[in-house]
């Protein structure tokens, strides 16, 4: 008897010891190479609407050195709204998130209360949420103005954890302004140089309302001069700098039907200034709707975080590479140029304050053709990247795709061939 | 009593004794799984990661420079043609990268000598780097046999002598053949010897 009591002890012995190393093993001692942020932001700098007015407002995560292997398990975001003029209008919509289980998304009852909002989500199974490589729109969100005013719409909590249960903890908010345009009653409610229009004030011909509360008319159009669209919002973490990026790649004249290409990771390096080395990122950028002009490519836009270490200051440049395209460098914080790929720069000029800094270089040209042929790019146009596209024309797998599609009509086809081959005039990166 | 006592003991100890045994399977079968689940996501990363055909390189073939003398004059016109060997491989399109003292002759223009290649070249001090690709319209097979590929036109300025050497990498830039599968190719690469006087 006492020999199986030893052997059940040995045996519980065992158990005891493979259970705990495997217990460590999953949740304490893994320490794979994750996100080392998350930004939560608004696809809108500020929002204008009316008394009366719908409007969605999406709420966005970046991820800063996310990857295809880590997943998001779970996430929650505690937003503020100024109750008092606005109010949620309609359940919110957190499809786009990937993360199927709604533990708590508060309803317009439940918001409209507090002027809170929860949400709350998880992956339907652990390991089955998005991954960090890519932004996530987490929620559409529809508010409605209910009297004039403006008030900010601010993320005040949130929290993210991924597959190995290891939560992501800098992060980072970005609020934004929200205006509700205050009804009218007669032209001596909306100051000089306006009248009221069918309950709302505006502006004569020639004149404009500029001031930093668009809602404010006791001055009436006090501008004679359009009102810049820079509003410099709120820093959200002292010392820190973001770049708030908006670029135009060559060709992509069309919204593509395949959403995998709507998102872009586009390689960032900011050099000059008061900096001893380069500073080399890489972010996502999705597309927008938005164009310069209807025969102008797309604009994409992304947020790049940057480290606190960097000095608020002049004479930097940032170089720019697309995933399919050649390294532009870019001098200035609004770039132009004349013909498609003609901008060149030398001496840096773009000045960078702490905060979110707005960059548009929505006006050149990035071009495309260092296509990813050998698994990377190698700097350089050349006749490998015309042999892959001439090589797989027509083709229309997804992996041929993601390395020739330039203009993301879902095929291989002449026009990625026609640009490459004006792309060969640049020829190689620029550094 | 005390054969209640004994059996009421094993079979305590027959209970515990398969709950542990279920508790060793439980965790084997776990670990199994995790390993095969970090196998399939490292596999599928791999895909991911390089999706397509990786270029693979391959050492055949030759590209050289001739011309019908080595002996120039000062502000003579100097006529090089670069000639390519692809080793039968089928060709869609090459790189050539080509050096030489610019104290000593100038480099005035490059030609391509196949009719379905175009050319774009370009020149820096002392080097020019040369890209050949095929028309898209044209579907015969290229395949070079000792084939004329380039003509560079140089013209004589101090007396001196020099190489025009054909370089295998400049910073970024290379030289290579490309297949019909994409496939990078790097011949065997020559230099040919000038002198001016």
């Amino acid at each position: 008897m006492n020999k199986f009591k030893i052997i059940f002890l040995f045996f519980l012995a065992i158990v005891f010891f493979i259970s705990l190393f495997y217990y460590i093993n999953l949740y304490l001692t893994r320490t794979r190479a994750g996100a080392s942020s998350v930004t939560f932001s608004f696809l809108s700098e500020k929002i204008n609407l009316n008394i009366g007015q719908i409007r969605e407002i999406q709420l966005l995560a970046q991820f800063q050195n996310g990857s295809a292997l880590e997943k998001i398990d779970y996430l929650k975001v505690v937003l503020n709204f100024p109750q008092d003029i606005l109010e949620l209008v309609d359940y919110i919509d957190t499809s786009s998130s990937g993360l199927g289980r709604q533990m708590r998304v508060d309803g317009p009852q439940a918001a409209n209360s507090g002027g809170q909002i929860v949400i709350e989500l998880g992956a339907q199974a652990p390991g089955s949420g998005p991954t960090t490589e890519n932004p996530l729109i987490l929620a559409k969100i529809k508010f409605k103005g209910k009297v004039g005013g403006k008030g900010q719409l601010s993320i005040v909590n949130a929290q993210v954890v991924n597959n190995t249960s290891v939560e992501i903890t800098q992060i980072y908010k970005k609020n934004i302004m929200i205006y509700v345009s205050q009804l009218c009653e007669s032209d001596e409610y909306c100051g000089p140089n306006a009248f009221c229009q069918n309950s709302f004030c505006v502006c004569n011909p020639g004149y404009y309302n500029c001031d930093t509360d668009d809602n404010n008319w006791q001055n009436g159009c006090e501008s004679t001069t359009e009102c810049s669209d820079f509003s410099p919002p709120p820093p959200f973490s002292s010392g820190a700098a973001t770049l708030n990026l908006k670029l135009k790649f060559q060709g992509i004249m069309q919204q593509p039907t395949n959403n995998n290409q709507r998102v872009m990771r586009v390689k960032i390096k900011l050099d000059g200034g008061l900096l001893p080395e380069p500073l080399a990122t890489e972010s996502a950028f999705l597309l927008t709707q938005n164009r310069n002009s209807d025969t102008d490519p797309y604009i994409w836009q992304g947020i790049v975080n940057l480290p606190s270490s960097l000095i608020a200051g002049n004479n930097y440049y940032i170089l720019v590479k697309g995933p399919k395209h050649i390294q532009k460098r870019i001098c200035t914080n609004s770039p132009t140029e004349t013909s498609p790929g003609s901008y060149r720069c030398f001496s840096g000029n773009i000045t960078l304050l702490e905060g979110v800094n707005n960059l548009d270089f929505s006006k050149v040209y990035l071009l495309a053709g260092d296509l990813p042929v050998s698994g990377g790019q190698d700097g350089v146009v050349n006749s490998l990247d015309t042999s892959y596209i001439r090589n797989n024309l027509g083709k229309t797998d997804p992996e041929v795709l993601a390395i020739a599609d330039l203009n993301l009509d879902g095929k291989i086809d002449t026009q990625d061939w026609s640009l490459v081959i004006a792309a060969l005039s640049v020829r190689a990166d620029e550094e | 009593m005390e054969n209640q006592k004994d059996n009421f003991s094993k079979r305590t100890f027959f209970f515990l004794s398969a709950v542990a045994l279920i508790l060793i399977l439980s965790v084997f079968i776990l670990i199994l799984r995790n390993k095969n689940r970090q196998k399939d996501l490292t596999e599928k990363l791999t895909n991911q990661i390089s999706p397509t055909v990786t270029t693979q390189f391959l050492n055949r073939g030759y590209l050289k420079i001739i011309a019908p003398k080595t002996q120039f004059a000062k502000e003579e016109e100097i006529e090089l043609e670069i000639v390519g060997d692809s080793s039968g491989e089928e060709i869609t399109g090459f790189d050539i990268i080509v050096a030489y003292n610019p104290q000593i002759i100038e480099f005035k223009k490059a030609t391509s000598l196949l009719e379905d290649f175009k050319l774009f070249s370009f020149s820096e001090k002392g080097n020019i780097s040369l890209t050949l690709i095929k028309d898209l319209k044209s579907q015969a097979p290229t395949v070079f046999s000792n084939a004329k590929l380039i003509k560079l036109f140089f013209l004589s300025k101090t007396d001196g002598e020099g190489e025009v050497l054909i370089l295998p990498k400049l910073e970024k830039k290379e030289t290579f053949l490309v297949n019909k599968n994409t496939e990078k190719i790097y011949p065997s690469l020559s230099s040919y010897k000038i002198t001016v006087k």
